[in-house]
C-alpha cells in the first residue's frame, strides 16, 4: 500500500502541507528510511520555503481611489443602460402599435381599398411590409447621410 | 480621502474615510468580515468600504502573479470589483466569499492571457510536462546552492514562465494559503487536477529554474 | 417620479397643442363611424374611440420630446425633428434614442454649457475633469495611465 513509489507521488503534496496527518506519517515514516525519497523531500520543502517566502509585491498608491472612482462610475453607466434597454424596448412596442393604428386609420378613411403600385395598402399584411419597408429605408439613408455609423455600432453594441 | 458615498446613491452618510484608513492600518485580516459580507449581499454597498480594504494586498498580489503587469493587475483588480458587485445577486451564501472573489479574479485574469498569448501554452504544457517528472534529479538541486536572497528573484522568474494554470495553483498554495479544496473551487476543476497541476507545477518549475541557473553561468 | 417630470417639461408647449388638437379630431372624426356602428359592445367601442386616437398623440409628443431633447443636447434639432416626422413607424424616434449625444453640462464657474469630454470651458477656461498632467488631455477618475500620452497618472 505504502510502495516507494506511492510515497513518491505523495512528495510534492507534502512538501505543500497538504496531506492528511495520517498520510504525512506515512511519508516521513518511509523517507527516515530512504535516502532517495528523503532528498526529493527536502529539496520540494526547499522549493515550498522559496515560494511562501518569496518578497511581497508593492500595491501602487492610490490604488483604492481609484478603484472606488471606477466602481461609483460602473454603477452610473450600467443604470444608464438598463434605462436605454427599457425605453428602447417600449419605443418598438410603440412602433409596431402605431403601425397598427396606421393601418386602422388607412382603412377606416380609405373604406377597405387602397391601390398603390398594385397593391392593396389596406390589407393586413401588405401595410405592415410596405410601411416597415418604408421606415428601414429612410432610417438607413438617414443614418448614413448623419454619418453616425461608429457611433450606431458603439451605442448598440 | 475616497468617496464612497456615490456608489449606493443614497443619502447614507458613513465615516468611510475613517473606516478605511482604521482597515488599511491592520494587517490583513484572516476572516472575512461575515457581517459585512452578509450585507453586501443584501445590497448594501456601503459594506465594501470595509470588504474591499480587506482583500486590498491579496487580490492585487494574486493577479500581479497571475499576469506580471502592475498596471495589468490594477486593471484587473478593478475589473474583478465590478464583476462582483455585478453578480452578488447570484452569490450563494454557501459558499466561501474568498472562493468566490478569487474565482471571479482567476478567470478574468486566465480570459486575459487566453487572448494574450493563445491557449496552447496551458494545454500542450499538460501534456509535456508529465515525462519530466518521471526523471530522477541526478545530484543536488542547483537551488542548494543559491544564496538565500537571490532565491527569491530566481523563483519569482522561473514562477513567471511557468503555465498560467501552474502559476495559479502555486500561488494559491503557498503565498495565499488555501487549501487544496478552496483551489479547487476558485479554478473551478476537480480537486485530483488540483492535485496533479500541483506535481505538474513544481516539476516544471525546478526544470526552470535548473534552466536558468545553468545558462545564467552561476557556478 | 421627479424624473418623469423633468422629462415631460422638455416637450415643447406646441406639441402638446397639436397633440391634443390630433387627439380630439381623431376621436370626433372617428366617432362619426363608430358609434352607429352595432357590431361591437358600447364598451368596446367606447375603448376604441378612447384608445385608438392616443398612439398618434403620444406620437406628436414624442417627435415634440425629440425636438426639445436635442436642442438641449446641442444636436441638430431641425434635422432630428424632421428625421422623428418623416420615418414612419417612430423608428425615426427609436433612431435619435440610439444616437442621440450625452446631455451637455454647465460650466460650474460661468455656467456656459460643455460638452460632454471637454477637459476645460470653452468660454472661460476653467478645468470641468480631471487632466493628464503631461498633455492635458481629460482622463477618467479610474485610470491609472493617460489614454493619449500613456503619463502615469497620480492618485487625486
Amino acid at each position: 500500500m505504502n510502495g516507494h513509489e506511492t510515497i513518491r507521488a505523495m512528495l510534492p503534496l507534502a512538501a505543500a502541507g497538504a496531506l492528511t496527518r495520517g498520510d504525512l506519517a506515512a511519508v516521513e515514516q518511509h523517507a527516515a528510511t530512504c535516502s532517495l525519497c528523503a532528498r526529493e523531500l527536502e529539496v520540494l520543502r526547499l522549493y515550498s520555503e522559496g515560494l511562501r517566502d518569496l518578497p511581497r509585491p508593492m500595491v501602487p498608491a492610490g490604488l483604492m481611489q481609484r478603484t472606488t472612482a471606477r466602481l461609483v462610475q460602473e454603477r452610473a453607466a450600467a443604470a444608464g443602460r438598463r434605462r436605454q434597454d427599457l425605453t428602447l424596448g417600449a419605443l418598438a412596442l410603440f412602433s409596431w402599435s402605431l403601425a397598427a393604428v396606421s393601418w386602422i386609420l388607412v382603412r377606416v378613411f380609405t373604406g377597405g381599398v387602397w391601390i398603390v403600385l398594385g397593391a392593396n395598402l389596406a390589407d393586413a399584411g401588405t401595410w405592415f411590409l410596405a410601411s416597415a419597408l418604408l421606415a428601414w429605408t429612410t432610417a438607413g439613408v438617414a443614418v448614413v447621410a448623419l454619418g453616425k455609423h461608429h457611433a450606431l455600432v458603439r451605442r448598440i453594441l | 480621502m475616497t468617496d464612497l458615498r456615490g456608489l449606493s446613491a443614497m443619502v447614507v452618510r458613513i465615516p468611510s474615510s475613517a473606516m478605511i484608513l482604521t482597515a488599511a492600518m491592520h494587517s490583513e485580516l484572516t476572516r472575512p468580515a461575515g457581517d459585512a459580507i452578509e450585507r453586501f449581499r443584501h445590497g448594501d454597498l456601503n459594506a465594501l468600504d470595509v470588504i474591499l480594504p480587506q482583500y486590498r494586498v491579496r487580490l492585487y498580489r494574486f493577479l500581479l502573479r497571475m499576469v506580471g503587469e502592475p498596471a495589468l493587475a490594477e486593471d484587473l483588480f478593478q475589473q474583478t470589483w465590478v464583476r462582483v458587485i455585478e453578480k452578488i445577486s447570484s452569490y450563494n451564501a454557501r459558499y466561501n466569499f474568498d472562493s468566490w472573489l478569487f474565482a471571479i479574479a482567476r478567470n478574468l485574469a486566465i480570459d486575459h492571457l487566453r487572448r494574450k498569448r493563445g491557449f496552447s501554452l496551458d494545454v500542450r504544457d499538460e501534456q509535456g510536462e508529465a515525462p519530466v517528472e518521471r526523471m530522477a534529479m541526478p545530484g543536488p538541486d542547483p537551488l542548494k546552492e543559491v544564496l538565500d536572497f537571490e532565491r527569491g528573484s530566481i523563483l519569482a522568474t522561473a514562477l513567471g514562465e511557468l503555465p498560467a494554470i501552474h502559476r495559479e495553483v502555486l500561488v494559491l498554495r503557498f503565498e495565499e494559503e488555501m487549501k487544496l479544496e478552496q483551489i479547487a473551487e476558485v479554478a473551478g476543476v476537480p480537486l485530483s487536477t488540483v492535485k496533479s497541476r500541483l506535481h505538474r507545477a513544481l516539476a516544471g518549475l525546478r526544470r526552470r529554474v535548473a534552466e536558468q541557473l545553468s545558462m545564467g553561468g552561476n557556478k | 417620479m421627479s424624473r418623469i417630470r423633468e422629462e415631460l417639461q422638455v416637450v415643447p408647449t406646441a406639441a402638446w397643442i397639436i397633440a391634443f388638437a390630433v387627439y380630439f379630431s381623431l376621436a370626433a372624426f372617428l366617432s362619426l363611424g363608430v358609434l352607429e356602428n352595432s357590431l361591437w359592445p358600447i364598451w368596446g367601442r367606447a375603448l376604441f374611440l378612447a384608445g385608438l386616437p392616443l398612439l398618434p398623440a403620444v406620437g406628436v409628443l414624442l417627435i415634440g420630446y425629440v425636438n426639445g431633447d436635442a436642442r438641449r443636447r446641442g444636436m441638430r434639432h431641425v434635422l432630428w425633428t424632421l428625421l422623428a416626422i418623416f420615418i414612419p413607424n417612430a423608428i425615426g424616434i427609436i433612431l435619435y434614442f440610439i444616437l442621440r449625444d450625452p446631455p451637455m453640462r454647465h460650466c460650474p464657474k460661468c455656467g456656459a454649457t460643455v460638452r460632454d469630454g471637454f477637459a476645460f470651458c470653452p468660454a472661460c477656461g476653467t478645468a470641468q475633469a480631471q487632466t493628464c498632467p503631461a498633455c492635458r488631455h481629460a482622463v477618467e477618475p479610474g485610470w491609472s495611465h493617460c489614454p493619449s500620452c500613456g503619463q502615469g497618472l497620480q492618485a487625486a
